[in-house]
C-alpha cells in the first residue's frame, strides 16, 4: 500500500511516498501503527497521548478525511489513495 | 504614538481643489466601527452608495486600524475601501508590507480621497505633513519602475511606495494597487478608482515609532500571549515549522487537489490530478525558493521569493507564487508550469492587476474558445502560456481581446452571450476553493459583501481541520451559523487591522485583550463579535442601498447543478439554497436585505 506525505510531514519522513506491506481492507489504525513503527518521530505526530488520532495530522482516504468516515477504523479499499497532511491553510 | 488617539488624524484630500485638511473621525464612528475596514466603509457610505465608482464623487479611503504600526504581531495592515467598479458593491482590500505602519508613524490614521485631480499626482507624506505633487514623470510606468523612481528621489531609508500601474491608469476594472513592489490591495478594482482620480501613488517616509499605552506592562503581556499562540508548534503560523510559514499560502494546493476542491479548466473539473504537484508550495519550496521576506511585525514570513532558473523566464526573481494565482493561472487555465505562473504574477504586480480576476478572465476565454464562441483570431487555448503572458500586457493596456478581458470575466462572458461560464458572484470572480468540495466556502462566496471572496469568511480553516472544530466540508447543515461567525470575526480583525492569517492562531479573546489594553478600555470577546456583526451589516446596508436586494446572494449554476468530478467530493453540488436559509435566519435578514429593526439594534441607524 502506498502512502503520500505532504508539507512538513514530507520533510519529517524524508520522502513524498512510502510503501507499506498492507493489503487492501487494512484499517487506518493498522496503517498508522505501521508508520509509527517505521518512523517513531512521525508516530509522535499521529497520535494524542490518549491513543486517538492527533489534531496535528489529517489523513485522507480516497479524498475523504477519515474524521468524517470511521476514524482509525476506516478501511482502505483497493485503489484508494492515502494522503497524509499536517493542518494546512492559507489565503 | 499614543494608540488610544486612533481616529484623531484622518486626512481629507480633495483632489479636485488640491486642498488637504486633518480631522478627527466622529467618535461614535470609531467606537462602533473600530478602524480599518469598518471605519473605511462608514466613510464611503457617507459619500453615497449610488455614486459612479469611476466618477469624482466616489470616495477612496485608506484606513489604518487602531493596532496598525504597533508592536502587536501581524499589525502591518491597512484597508483600502471604496465603491468597486467591478461589482458596484462596497469593497475593502488589505495590504501587507510597510506602508500602513509608516502612515501611522508619520502621524496619520487614514487618508480619504475625494474628487479628481486635473493631472496625475502622488501624495507625499512625512512628519505629519501631506502634499500633492506632480506625478507626470511616472504616469505610464509600471509599479516596479515607479517604486524605483521614488527610491531614487527620496532614498530607500524608511520609504514605502504604494502605486498603480498602467492597468489602474487605464481603468482595468480589476486593477490593483501595490506597495513594496509586490504586496497588493488586490481585489475589487481599487486601482481603477485611483486611476480615475489621477492618483498615481502614495509615498510615505517615516521611521518606526514606539507605541504609548496606558499600561505598558499589560501591553507587553497581551502581546506575548498572542505571540505565543502564533509561535505554538501546533499552529500553521509557527515560524519555520508551521506549513504557512515554511511553504507560504500555496501549501494548500495539494490538499484541495486531494479532496476534490481544486477547480480545473474553469471549474469544469474539480481536481488537477498529478499535475497539481508542479504548481504546489512544496514544489516551489524545493525548486525555486530563494528568500522568505516578511511584513511589519510578522514572525510568520509567508511571503516566498522565488527565482526562475531556466526556460524563457530564467532569471526572474519575484514574490510570491501564492496559492490563489497558482490556482487561477494554473489548474484553472490548465497550466502546470509554475515558471509561467510566476511570470504572469510578476506582470500583475508590475502592471497593477488582480491575478485572481485575470486568471478567471483567461479561463472564461479558454472555455469559450474551446466551444467555438469566440471570433476567429481571438481564440485562447487551454494552457497556452506564451499567449497568457502576451495577453496580460494587452489587458493592462486595454488592447485587442485584452480590452474585453479588462472588464473582468463576468462582462467578458456576457459579451459573447454566455454569462453562465463566468465563475463569479456579484461580478467578482471566485477564488481557489471549489464550493462543491468545501461547502461552507461556497456560502461564504455567495454572501460576501464584496463579491466572491475567500477572505470574508475563511471557513476553510474549519473545513480543512486547521482550527479546532468538527466540520465536514461536504456537510451543508450548520454552515449558515459557521459562515456568520467567521464573517463577523474577520470583519473585526480587518478593522483592527491585523493580518487575516492571525486567525489561524488567535481568536476573539486575543483580539479583545490587545484592543482593550491598547485603547485603555474594557473590551471582551463578545464585544469583538458584536462589532464584527455591526460592520458586516453596515456593508450589507450599503449594498442594499446600491441596488443589491433579494436574490443577490448566488453562485454560478456550475456549482449548484454540475456535480464534482473528482474523488473526495465526487457527485456533490453546492446546496446553496438550504445553506442560505440557515444563514439568513442566523443573520436575521430578509433574503439578503437588512431589516430596519436590525440596523437600529446594531446602532447603524
Amino acid at each position: 500500500m502506498e502512502i503520500a506525505f505532504y508539507a512538513t510531514l514530507e520533510r519529517l519522513v524524508g520522502q513524498r511516498r512510502v510503501e507499506l506491506p498492507l493489503a487492501p481492507g487494512a484499517t487506518v489504525r493498522e496503517l498508522t501503527e505501521a508508520l509509527a513503527a517505521n518512523w517513531p518521530e512521525l508516530g509522535e505526530h499521529l497520535f494524542e497521548a490518549t491513543g486517538e488520532l492527533s489534531r496535528r495530522v489529517n489523513i485522507f482516504v480516497a479524498g475523504r478525511n477519515v474524521r468524517w468516515l470511521e476514524g482509525l477504523e476506516t478501511r482502505v479499499g483497493e485503489g484508494d489513495a492515502v494522503d497524509i497532511f499536517p493542518p494546512v491553510a492559507g489565503g | 504614538m499614543k494608540l488610544s488617539d486612533f481616529g484623531k488624524s484622518i486626512v481629507h484630500i480633495d483632489l479636485t481643489t488640491g486642498n488637504c485638511r486633518v480631522e478627527a473621525a466622529p467618535l461614535d464612528w470609531v467606537e462602533k466601527f473600530i478602524g480599518g475596514r469598518g471605519l473605511g466603509v462608514r466613510y464611503v457610505l457617507e459619500a453615497g452608495p449610488e455614486v459612479d465608482p469611476l466618477g469624482p464623487e466616489n470616495r477612496l479611503c485608506f484606513m489604518n486600524g487602531p493596532l496598525t504600526g504597533s508592536e502587536a504581531s501581524m499589525s502591518g495592515r491597512w484597508a483600502c475601501v471604496t465603491k468597486s467598479p467591478l461589482t458596484g458593491t462596497v469593497t475593502d482590500s488589505h495590504q501587507g508590507g510597510w506602508s500602513a505602519a509608516r502612515l501611522r508613524w508619520a502621524g496619520f490614521d487614514g487618508l480619504v480621497f475625494d474628487g479628481q485631480a486635473e493631472a496625475p499626482v502622488y501624495a507625499f507624506i512625512e512628519d505629519g505633513e501631506i502634499s500633492l505633487r506632480d506625478a507626470g514623470e511616472v504616469w505610464g510606468q509600471g509599479v516596479h519602475a515607479t517604486v524605483a523612481f521614488f527610491r531614487e528621489r527620496y532614498g530607500t531609508k524608511n520609504l514605502s511606495v504604494n502605486a498603480i500601474g498602467p492597468a489602474g491608469e487605464n481603468q482595468v476594472l480589476f486593477a490593483a494597487q501595490v506597495n513594496e513592489d509586490d504586496r497588493a490591495f488586490g481585489r475589487g478594482g481599487t486601482g481603477a478608482v485611483a486611476g480615475s482620480k489621477n492618483l498615481k501613488a502614495i509615498v510615505i517616509r517615516a521611521g518606526q515609532k514606539k507605541s504609548q499605552v496606558p499600561d505598558s506592562k499589560a501591553w507587553k503581556e497581551v502581546r506575548r500571549q498572542a505571540l505565543d499562540t502564533i509561535r505554538d508548534e501546533a499552529n500553521i503560523t509557527s515560524p519555520r515549522k508551521g506549513g504557512l510559514s515554511v511553504y507560504g499560502t500555496n501549501v494548500l494546493m495539494n490538499v484541495t487537489n486531494t479532496i476534490g476542491a481544486l477547480g480545473t479548466r474553469n471549474s469544469q473539473l474539480t481536481s488537477f490530478g498529478e499535475r497539481a504537484e508542479t504548481i504546489s508550495g512544496e514544489w516551489v519550496e524545493q525548486n525555486l525558493l530563494v528568500n522568505d521576506p516578511t511584513c511589519h511585525a510578522c514572525p510568520v514570513a509567508c511571503k516566498k521569493e522565488v527565482e526562475i532558473k531556466d526556460g524563457p523566464w530564467a532569471g526572474l526573481r519575484m514574490e510570491s507564487v501564492e496559492y490563489e494565482p497558482a490556482w487561477s493561472l494554473g489548474s484553472n487555465c490548465d497550466n502546470s508550469n509554475v515558471a509561467s505562473i510566476a511570470k504572469v504574477i510578476d506582470q500583475c504586480n508590475d502592471e497593477g492587476m488582480d491575478p485572481i480576476e485575470l486568471g478567471n478572465a483567461f479561463s472564461v476565454w479558454m472555455e469559450a474558445s474551446e466551444k467555438g464562441w469566440v471570433a476567429e483570431g481571438q481564440e485562447l487555448a487551454w494552457g497556452d502560456e506564451a499567449a497568457m503572458v502576451a495577453l496580460t500586457d494587452a489587458v493592462a493596456a486595454r488592447e485587442g481581446v485584452g480590452a474585453i478581458l479588462a472588464d473582468g470575466p463576468s462582462r467578458a462572458a456576457e459579451s459573447i452571450g454566455h454569462p453562465e461560464i463566468a465563475m463569479a458572484v456579484k461580478g467578482q470572480a471566485v477564488p481557489a476553493y471549489d464550493p462543491r468540495g468545501l461547502k461552507g466556502m461556497g456560502l461564504g462566496y455567495a454572501t460576501s459583501n464584496r463579491g466572491a471572496c475567500h477572505l470574508r469568511a475563511y471557513v476553510a480553516a474549519a473545513e480543512l481541520g486547521v482550527v479546532p472544530s468538527e466540520v465536514d466540508p461536504l456537510e451543508w447543515q450548520g454552515k449558515g451559523e459557521l459562515v456568520k461567525t467567521f464573517q463577523d470575526l474577520h470583519a473585526f480583525s480587518d478593522s483592527l487591522d491585523l493580518c487575516k492569517f492571525s486567525a489561524f492562531a488567535e481568536g476573539a479573546e486575543e483580539y479583545a485583550r490587545q484592543f482593550a489594553v491598547a485603547m485603555g478600555k474594557e473590551f471582551e470577546a463578545e464585544d469583538v463579535m458584536l462589532a464584527g456583526e455591526r460592520i458586516y451589516n453596515l456593508e450589507r446596508y450599503f449594498n442594499n442601498l446600491a441596488g443589491f436586494g433579494r436574490g443577490s446572494d448566488t453562485l454560478p449554476a456550475r456549482f449548484t447543478e454540475e456535480p464534482s468530478t473528482a474523488a473526495g467530493s465526487k457527485g456533490h453540488v453546492s446546496e446553496l439554497d438550504r445553506m442560505l436559509a440557515e444563514y439568513y435566519a442566523a443573520r436575521e435578514w430578509d433574503e439578503g436585505v437588512v431589516p430596519e429593526a436590525k440596523l437600529q439594534a446594531l446602532g447603524i441607524l
